[in-house]
């Protein structure tokens, strides 16, 4: 980390916490932010302690974490596979994250053992990744690795929509349905504690991996001469975007673009070296998803719109944006 | 006193044969050039050399250590390498680049010692780069981010540098230029072997020259005035060379072609 982005990461870290506070005082009940803060401390109405112990502090807690993960882990798998297009659903993790949570909704399994759900998104995630090292091979270029992630996430995508078009009942086609859309509403402490210490190990096997893809940059050759261990670098990317996306997946549902878009906006201000961009974006991406958040709750619509939802009509134009300044290179 | 030693390395791609039981040897102030006809895989024994790549027989020892048994970090501080058309894939500052060649140096907890510093300085200053250090990498001209790439190489003070063509795409100042700072680099004592197309600067700044055919075998290495003497570099390039001399310093320019294929067979 480099003395230049103190500014930067002290700015973002101020803006997360006003958007902590904000998720935390903002709801569907107004309540007066003296009398919400007491109750986080267990003081007053008995409801109002719940509702702050156990619904707004997790949703706002999770959600941070979540955003970072994503965020962090879209930066680091930019440096790695050297394309600001590469985004953490592209080695499949996300899609078969969602697919281990389908398939436990699907056969009814979350109704009475929530905690299943979380536990079979992480375990997509494993599998995928299982799946595209043995596709892939050990020493797989970037390219293999690509291409191994495509075939897992449309393998993915094809069963999500089987067990979609197999649902037993329009009750639990539905619920799939909207377990896919992505959302951080009613998560409990349960989650966070479920999910959090997931995502931090991931956070911090992608944060330390930093000097290694600086080196990376300079092409897979040049980095390995100057010391960097590509099959370990590999394993360590690929294991933390696991970590920090597919807990994050499992628990939230299909949040998107988040990784995408936070490391373009800071690529520019971190003068777009991949190590620079790893806090910063892990900051940006909580912050973004924090206050994605918000607007879904503060937007008056009938139903309370899906944060998936919101994160994608954020992030598609994004990507065609991204795609048409690209396209002049890739010609 | 280092010493980079490679002795009968077999590597095939495929059916062919890359290298064919290739003995190779580089110390401490020396300036071997590695020459011979395209795909004769002088960049393959280079990243041999480097400890890049596995060959399938013989061995490369470093200081009388095999090199798969040093330590990668030991392997990084001591051998310098610099990749043929070395580019950088973002657009990095010039400076930042530079600084990228002392990874094998970092301290885990990070920050650039004074000795980073020093090395940053003088490693661009050596390869006139010092006024570009504010400028975007990728928007160099290709001469420029060659230099700025050499920089990078320098910049980690290796006893041993390898160099996969530096002198490819620079002007003919700024081949002198680089030529003379690798000769200059070996006279004051790192090892250098050099990967290089041009025969005339080959002949003029290295103190060995090794040749590789395109059967991936050694035809012939030596000080260059015994190779130019005996005409093994005009049989296996497969032209006819100009030979001079000035100063006691052999030059070569290539002439004409030969049919290379049509006279072995």
């Amino acid at each position: 980390m480099m003395r230049q982005d103190r500014p930067l990461l002290a700015g973002l870290s101020f803006l997360l916490l006003a958007l902590l506070a904000a998720s935390f005082l903002v709801g569907s009940v107004p309540v007066p932010a003296g009398q919400m803060l007491a109750a986080l401390w267990g003081q007053g109405d008995g409801a109002l302690v719940l509702v702050a112990q156990e619904i707004r502090l997790p949703r706002a807690l999770l959600g941070a974490l979540v955003g970072a993960g994503l965020g962090m882990a879209g930066a680091a798998l930019q440096g790695y596979l050297r394309n600001p297009l590469a985004e953490p659903g592209l080695i499949g993790a996300s899609s078969a994250a969602s697919l281990g949570a389908v398939l436990v909704i699907y056969f009814g399994l979350s109704a009475t053992w929530p905690l299943s759900l979380p536990l079979a998104g992480m375990a997509g995630a494993g599998l995928a990744v299982l799946l595209i090292q043995g596709l892939a091979g050990r020493d797989a270029s970037v390219l293999l690795l690509i291409l191994a992630g495509m075939a897992v996430q449309s393998l993915a995508a094809s069963l999500t929509a089987l067990a979609l078009n197999l649902a037993p009942n329009p009750h639990a086609a539905l619920e799939i349905a909207f377990w896919l859309l992505g959302s951080l509403t009613d998560r409990t402490n349960q989650h966070l504690l479920l999910a959090g210490p997931f995502i931090l190990a991931g956070l911090w096997l992608l944060a330390s991996d930093g000097r290694a893809l600086d080196a990376l940059g300079l092409g897979e050759r040049t980095a390995a001469s100057l010391g960097v261990n590509l099959a370990g670098l590999r394993r360590r990317v690929v294991l933390g975007t696991v970590l920090a996306v597919g807990a994050s997946v499992a628990v939230t549902g299909a949040i998107g673009f988040i990784g995408l878009v936070v490391p373009h906006l800071l690529r520019r201000v971190t003068g777009h070296q991949p190590s620079r961009l790893l806090w910063p974006s892990a900051l940006a991406g909580a912050c973004l998803l924090l206050a994605a958040d918000l607007l879904v709750r503060l937007l008056p619509t009938n139903d309370e719109l899906k944060l998936g939802v919101v994160s994608g009509l954020i992030g598609a134009p994004f990507f065609f944006h991204l795609l048409l300044r690209t396209r002049a290179d890739l010609r | 006193m280092s010493r980079l030693e490679a002795t009968q390395i077999h590597l095939s791609r495929g059916p062919r044969p890359v290298l064919t039981g290739v003995d190779f040897a580089v110390a401490a102030g020396q300036c071997v050039g590695l020459i011979g006809p395209n795909g004769a895989g002088k960049s393959t024994l280079l990243s041999v050399l480097a400890g890049l790549l596995e060959p399938s027989g013989g061995q490369v020892s470093l200081d009388g250590t095999p090199l798969a048994a040093v330590p990668r970090a030991d392997r990084a501080r001591r051998i310098g390498y610099l990749e043929q058309g070395a580019a950088c894939h973002w657009p990095l500052r010039v400076d930042r680049v530079v600084t990228l060649g002392r990874l094998p140096h970092a301290s885990p907890w990070g920050g650039e010692s004074p000795a980073d510093r020093a090395a940053i300085a003088r490693a661009m200053d050596q390869c006139e780069v010092s006024h570009l250090a504010a400028r975007t990498v990728t928007h160099l001209s290709g001469g420029e981010r060659a230099r700025v790439m050499l920089a990078r190489a320098l910049a980690g003070e290796p006893a041993l540098l390898l160099a996969d063509e530096p002198a490819a795409g620079l002007d003919p100042h700024h081949q002198l230029h680089v030529m003379e700072l690798l000769a200059g680099l070996a006279a004051a004592g790192t090892g250098v072997v050099v990967v290089l197309h041009d025969l005339a600067l080959a002949a003029r700044y290295c103190t060995h020259l090794v040749l590789l055919d395109e059967a991936g075998l050694v035809a012939a290495s030596g000080p260059p005035a015994a190779l130019l003497a005996d005409g093994v570099m005009e049989r296996v390039y497969g032209v006819e060379l100009l030979r001079g001399e000035r100063d006691g310093v052999p030059y070569v320019l290539p002439w004409r072609q030969r049919p290379v294929r049509e006279q072995q067979a």
